[in-house]
């Protein structure tokens, strides 16, 4: 595993120096050129860990939450201040806060739900960091931890607003400790949608909303008033989370017809996820009452039971959760009859 | 000289274009020092050949395609580092200020 990534030249004072005059521009050129070691020696972001737990085997029974929040003062340097740990009292930042409910809340669903003890089945300590960087809009998990931006206030807003962004950042923990699908074209798909459906999942659970209930939004809140758009993504309906002026239209396609080929976002990874998300909108709508029993249990076994090879396809994922749901439910139950149905629909023959 | 600097990825997947040309000598005496100071050689040109060379990518990180004149590099957010954040910060800071310009004075960016 690596460490944390940061500038070797403090970003901000290069900036400043670029923005003056002639003399002062071949300052900050020289003081980037001596930084040029450190894209040199960048190698990868992270090489995959192989899964903790040997595939198929039930683990011990989940334990407590050991959550740990760091604030990174507007740095770009992990993890941080410490400003919460385990059993202490929220600190009245709005930002840690919902950062370690939103911990304590997606470790609830895979204990209660799945049995899972944590993001590695081991009771990995969960940790994450917020007020990344400086108008940071964005989220992410790093191999280790989660790590939050506060927006840019024009855009987007703080992160930490949506429980099911920070579902989704630690459900990228458990494909990492699980079928650790390749990031890129299907696999890396497959691996956002796994974070989609297990981010929806989080606050389904946490708000006690059936499948007819849920919004099946991700992100939902984290957009600035200005923005025309819920959210940034529908399980339910791919392709219709925002349509902006400047932002242009959700461009996630909600069945194979409408696959789009692409070399940017590692292949379109956040854009075909529409495909297998809406699979499990399908699966969930047909079946009806908690999107987190049947439909869940087949994703979660699919996921983690040991047969999805890193580089799976939407078609073998597809096979996974009809073999998921026929173990679990049998053959030609309304769960196997329901998941067959929705990749159907969604054009992935199985 | 033209630049821009395309940033895709992110949890959000919204991508976002910046774009500054530097017409008047001035402009580009400014810009020449930011732009030569980044070692366009040893990186890849496309977000495919960066994908391959930073194997392992972090889920939900931006990627970032620059261009600047005949200059073409692709890099995931963490490799942009040095010089490399110096342009694209230049370049994001720039392309706002223009654009905000515009708004008020209905001026044209660029």
């Amino acid at each position: 595993m690596h460490g944390p990534f940061c500038s070797i030249v403090p970003p901000y004072m290069l900036r400043r120096l670029a923005k003056q005059g002639a003399p002062e521009f071949s300052s900050a050129a020289r003081a980037a050129r001596e930084a040029l070691g450190h894209v040199e020696s960048f190698r990868s972001a992270r090489s995959q860990p192989a899964p903790d737990i040997p595939a198929g085997v039930r683990q011990a029974k989940p334990g407590p939450p050991h959550r740990t929040v760091f604030d990174a003062n507007s740095a770009e340097i992990l993890p941080g201040t410490l400003v919460r740990k385990e059993g202490e009292a929220p600190v009245g930042d709005p930002a840690a806060d919902e950062a370690y409910d939103g911990l304590g809340h997606t470790h609830r669903l895979y204990a209660d739900v799945f049995g899972r003890n944590s993001i590695d089945g081991r009771g990995l300590p969960l940790n994450a960091t917020v007020h990344f960087g400086q108008l940071y809009d964005n989220a992410f998990w790093d191999g280790k931890q989660m790590v939050f931006g506060d927006g840019d206030g024009e855009v987007f807003e703080r992160f930490t607003k949506s429980l099911s962004v920070i579902g989704h950042e630690l459900a990228h923990g458990v494909t990492q400790y699980s079928a650790a699908l390749v990031y890129r074209n299907q696999a890396g798909a497959l691996n956002e949608s796994m974070s989609d459906v297990f981010g929806a999942l989080v606050e389904q659970y946490v708000n006690n909303q059936s499948a007819a209930e849920a919004s099946w939004l991700i992100g939902e809140g984290i957009f600035t008033p200005d923005v025309e758009g819920r959210a940034l993504r529908s399980l339910k309906a791919p392709g219709t989370a925002y349509d902006d002026d400047v932002l242009g239209k959700d461009p996630q396609p909600d069945s194979m017809d409408t696959y789009v080929r692409t070399s940017a976002d590692n292949g379109g990874v956040h854009i075909n996820s529409g495909i297998p998300n809406r699979a499990f909108y399908l699966v969930a709508e047909s079946l009806g009452g908690n999107a987190w029993d049947s439909p869940g249990r087949i994703w979660y076994e699919a996921l983690t039971g040991g047969s999805l090879p890193p580089a799976a396809t939407f078609r073998v994922f597809a096979r996974a959760t009809a073999a998921s749901a026929m173990e679990l439910f049998g053959s030609g139950s309304p769960e196997h009859d329901a998941v067959q149905l929705a990749w159907e629909t969604v054009k992935v023959k199985l | 000289m033209k630049i821009s600097v395309e940033r895709t990825g992110g949890i959000a997947a919204i991508p976002r274009v910046w774009t500054v040309e530097a017409r008047s000598e001035t402009a580009i005496n400014q810009w020449q020092p930011i732009v030569e100071a980044c070692p366009w050689d040893s990186v890849p040109r496309t977000p495919r050949a960066a994908a391959e060379k930073f194997a392992g990518q972090q889920p939900d990180r931006f990627i970032y395609a620059i261009r600047a004149g005949q200059h073409r590099a692709a890099l995931p957010e963490q490799a942009v580092t040095g010089p490399w954040r110096v342009l694209v910060d230049s370049t994001r800071e720039a392309a706002e200020a223009s654009r905000a310009e515009g708004r008020q004075d209905g001026a044209s960016a660029g």
